[in-house]
């Protein structure tokens, strides 16, 4: 009996931790996703209706992760200081980044608006790429072996 | 509305020298004093501004969105609530011999409008009966404060259209009567075609007119029989019309002011026969 619940008990930790593994390589690409959608929406804003900052970021409507950035961003802003991402879930690279996107906008003028949206743009579309690749190479791979390494457990049980 | 402009440092040294309410100019230039204005006076600071001071009245004047305001900052000046408007100066950047923007901006003009309820009172014989009407003062004074109670005064009985280019005549403090409509942050030539057409209005309220640009605008209203009163810069009528002769043929009426003893002292009235 105490084997049966052991077994249970492992191969349900198992399945949860890669599961787990999973979703957070999913939230993180979800939020360059979110990253790279905010500046075509900017582009967009800013081309033809001139909408500030401040209502770019404030308007944007955007998952939970990524809000939570751009709120901490306008945040930052309105205080007169830089903004920063500080966000775990994702890597240096990515919120350097997000970062400097946020900062350029704040500084461009209508000449060098375009310069910025098109390096961010590229940017973000390669830090798209490595999160969907990271999300399939490690995140996938580890829900795959943590219900590898259940079943083995299971077995070695038996 | 000056705080949020200044930040709390800057909106304090300027207080000081000046009541708020009273404030109708503050120059911030850098490496320089602090000078506010009153209708009256000048007044210096011990402050000396910093230029990273004027980058930060730049950066909450445009809401940290310099890209949005290019326009604006082609023609000399940033727009802020409340009708404020900031005059800058800085290197201009020249493309092609057209003046695209202004890059390190080293000086700012911040100019508070205030409502002076009633002025136009003062030439109300002007106003009723109403003909083309043409206000003549020189910068700081008080051709935009007298319009607005023109404004005021005239959409108490008649249907009037305010094209109001720099947004200074819609302010927040403002009173005016039931009958008007404004058109604000638009170019006069831009937004005066279709106002016509779609608004019908009987009287139209320009801000300040520049005739070598605003001529062709200003003819073909009067000639579809809508009415206009409008500012200029000059110090005379014999100036405004020298220069410019359209200006005799549009205008029946002049209204000369200075800024001496204090912006909006009129200094002559003019009504042809």
């Amino acid at each position: 009996m105490i084997k049966l619940v052991l077994m249970a008990v492992f191969m349900l930790l198992c399945i949860f931790s890669g599961l787990a593994a999973e979703a957070f390589f999913k939230s993180r690409a979800a939020v360059i996703n979110d990253f790279l959608s905010f500046i075509r929406y900017a582009k967009r804003e800013t081309e033809f209706l001139k909408t500030d900052v401040e209502s770019l970021m404030e308007e944007y409507s955007a998952g939970g992760e990524f809000k939570a950035i751009l709120d901490k961003a306008l945040t930052d802003i309105r205080a007169g200081k830089k903004a920063e991402c500080t966000s775990e879930r994702l890597k240096k690279e990515a919120r350097a980044e997000i970062s400097a996107f946020f900062n350029g906008l704040t500084e461009c003028d209508y000449y060098s608006k375009d310069a910025l949206f098109g390096y961010s743009e590229a940017a973000a579309e390669e830090l798209k790429q490595n999160a969907e690749k990271e999300l399939k190479q490690k995140g996938e791979l580890i829900k795959k072996l943590m219900f590898l390494l259940g079943v083995g457990l299971v077995v070695l049980l038996i | 509305m000056l705080e949020e402009l200044l930040g709390a440092e800057l909106y304090a040294d300027a207080i000081r020298l000046c009541p708020p309410q009273k404030i109708c100019e503050i120059r911030l230039r850098a490496a320089r004093k602090l000078a506010v204005k009153d209708a009256f006076l000048s007044f210096l600071s011990e402050r000396t501004i910093a230029v990273e001071e004027i980058s930060s009245v730049i950066k909450r004047a445009t809401k940290n969105s310099l890209y949005a305001y290019q326009e604006e900052l082609r023609k000399g000046y940033l727009p802020f609530k409340g009708g404020i408007r900031i005059g800058v100066a800085g290197e201009g950047v020249v493309e092609r011999e057209r003046l695209i923007t202004y890059k390190n901006i080293t000086s700012l003009c911040i100019r508070v409008p205030h409502e002076v309820y009633g002025s136009a009172e003062k030439i109300s014989q002007l106003l009723n009966p109403f003909e083309n009407l043409l206000i003549i003062a020189p910068p700081f004074g008080g051709k935009t404060t007298l319009l607005r109670d023109v404004a005021r005064y005239l959409s108490l009985t008649s249907d009037v259209l305010a094209l109001d280019e720099r947004g200074e005549m819609n302010i927040p403090e403002a009173h005016f009567g039931e009958r008007i409509d404004f058109i604000s942050d638009t170019p006069k030539s831009l937004a005066a075609e279709g106002a016509l057409r779609a608004m019908s209005p009987e009287v139209i309220v320009f801000d300040e007119i520049f005739p070598p640009k605003d001529g062709g605008i200003l003819s073909e209203i009067a000639r579809s029989g809508i009415k206009i009163a409008a500012g200029i810069h000059a110090d005379s009528v014999e100036n405004a019309v020298g220069r410019y002769p359209e200006l005799n043929e549009l205008f029946r009426s002049f209204v000369v002011l200075s800024n001496k003893p204090r912006a909006g002292s009129i200094k002559s009235v003019v009504r042809k026969r």
